[in-house]
């Protein structure tokens, strides 16, 4: 056995998973080079360290519990895969041309999805108290994998606003947005105060814009802001947090609304989608 | 294969259920974030129950929530990944060819260094691993998987296996023996 040859088999011999003959062979190998010897005996040492620092942990109970309830929504959903609905809204052959080709193509592009099946269960931020930031970034999750699906489908921002029309209490901002495609959107309530969610498609990552009042977040009851956060924006009027995954939230309000716009991008680029059309934003 | 609601319920949580900490903990790994880890695990579990039907029953399991797991990951952090996934194995043969040379005499000794090393430290070096030999050290050092599970798991051969874990420990080595060096456990150069 030579040096190259012994160095092939050293993970395998810390591991105790060689066979008799090579085990046979890497000893004798060991035994007239020292520096071999040592190599392994460094790879040993190595792997006893991470086995003593860095050890396994127990699933948190609520994580298990997390996992449950998803599971849960899941199976008490209709048995259709609701997994991909937003892209499957983007790939029905009559609507992608309608998107692409914007205003000109509306006449075939409005959908109107109802969802008369939609399961009790199927509570839209929930899961993250009543934390503007935390339900704004977990919805954006469940955007993703399709736990939230849209009630209204249209690319057309007037078609979008009509629907929400009289039912929030707040004016919902629907707007063309830069190189984003409209959706649709999903109205619901936390606590009794309305929510509106409006969802655009940006290359191939969605882009995410929860909608609440404003005075009732500052109020701080059914829905709230993290002091830091609120001040931010009573000083500055935006407020942006990138999540190690990727994920942005860039929070502002206009008047009665408060946004909170969430996508995988970065700040700049989020910003920049959202630049059109928003002139009070910083 | 097609069951009824409440069966397949009753199958999935039998069969994939017990898995979470093989999940979770290679999924914390990762991300280094115990909310990113819960969403990457939920998610997991969200796809694996919709897609129950496409599992072989009397595989391994483990590997094909792992799979599931491992492609969830890239599709979230591919924006994020610019790290290169393979090291060239000359770039670090001649660092370990002066660690010899500097570091202690024994490994006895050099143990006795590295445990001196904290718990933020040793997950901070692992953290820094590319994403393959980080797979393979968690996989087999912490979660104690042997290598044909391994080889399953990655969809590799054996041996690649045992290389990835020679460089992933060879580069995590280089890690502890800096910070070893920053704690002034270790003469610096």
């Amino acid at each position: 056995m030579n040096c190259r040859e012994f160095q092939e088999l050293i993970s395998a011999a810390v591991d105790s998973c060689l066979s008799s003959e090579e085990l046979e062979l890497f000893l004798e190998h060991a035994q007239k080079c020292p520096p071999c010897q040592d190599e392994y005996d460094a790879e040993l040492t190595t792997k006893r360290i991470v086995q003593n620092r860095a050890k396994m942990v127990k699933t948190p109970v609520a994580v298990a519990s997390a996992i449950s309830d998803t599971l849960r929504r899941e199976a008490a959903a209709p048995t259709r895969h609701r997994g991909l609905w937003w892209q499957e809204v983007l790939r029905m052959p009559f609507l992608k041309p309608a998107l692409i080709l914007g205003a000109g193509a509306t006449v075939v592009a409005l959908l109107l999805v109802d969802s008369p099946d939609r399961p009790e269960g199927l509570v839209l931020a929930s899961a993250p108290g009543n934390d503007v930031l935390l339900q704004s970034f977990s919805n954006y999750l469940e955007v993703e994998n399709g736990a939230i699906q849209p009630q209204l489908v249209s690319a057309e921002p007037e078609r979008v606003r009509n629907y929400f029309a009289g039912k929030t209490g707040f004016p919902v901002l629907v707007r063309a947005m830069r190189e984003c495609t409209l959706v649709g959107a999903v109205l619901n309530e936390h606590s009794g105060a309305p929510l509106a969610h409006v969802v655009y498609k940006h290359a191939d990552q969605f882009v995410y814009i929860y909608q609440a009042c404003w005075t009732t977040v500052k109020t701080g009851k059914q829905l709230r802001l993290r002091e830091p956060v609120k001040s931010a924006l009573e000083r500055s009027g935006l407020y942006t947090e990138t999540r190690p995954d990727g994920r942005t939230v860039a929070l502002w309000t206009e008047g009665e609304t408060l946004c909170a716009a969430v996508a995988r991008l970065d700040r700049d680029e989020l910003l920049s989608c959202l630049s059109v059309s928003t002139s009070s934003m910083p | 294969m097609n069951y009824r609601k409440d069966e397949k319920q009753l199958a999935f949580e039998r069969e994939a259920m017990p898995h979470t900490d093989l999940l979770y903990n290679y999924a914390l790994r990762m991300t280094n974030n115990p909310a990113d880890a819960q969403d990457l695990v939920q998610e997991t579990y969200l796809k694996a129950y919709r897609f129950w039907d496409k599992y072989e029953q009397g595989t391994n399991i483990r590997a094909w929530l792992f799979r599931i797991l491992k492609n969830s990951y890239i599709n979230r952090y591919r924006k994020q990944s610019k790290e290169p996934e393979t090291v060239d194995f000359d770039d670090v043969q001649g660092y370990f060819t002066s660690v010899r040379d500097k570091s202690a005499d024994s490994g006895d000794l050099q143990e006795a260094v590295f445990n001196n090393l904290l718990e933020d430290d040793v997950s901070k070096a692992i953290a820094d691993l590319p994403d393959d030999f980080r797979t393979v050290v968690i996989l087999c050092d912490i979660e104690g998987l042997t290598y044909e599970e391994i080889a399953d798991f990655v969809d590799c051969p054996l041996g690649t296996v045992r290389s990835r874990l020679h460089r992933g420990r060879r580069l995590l080595r280089q890690s502890l023996l800096q910070y070893a060096r920053d704690r002034g456990y270790v003469a610096k150069d």
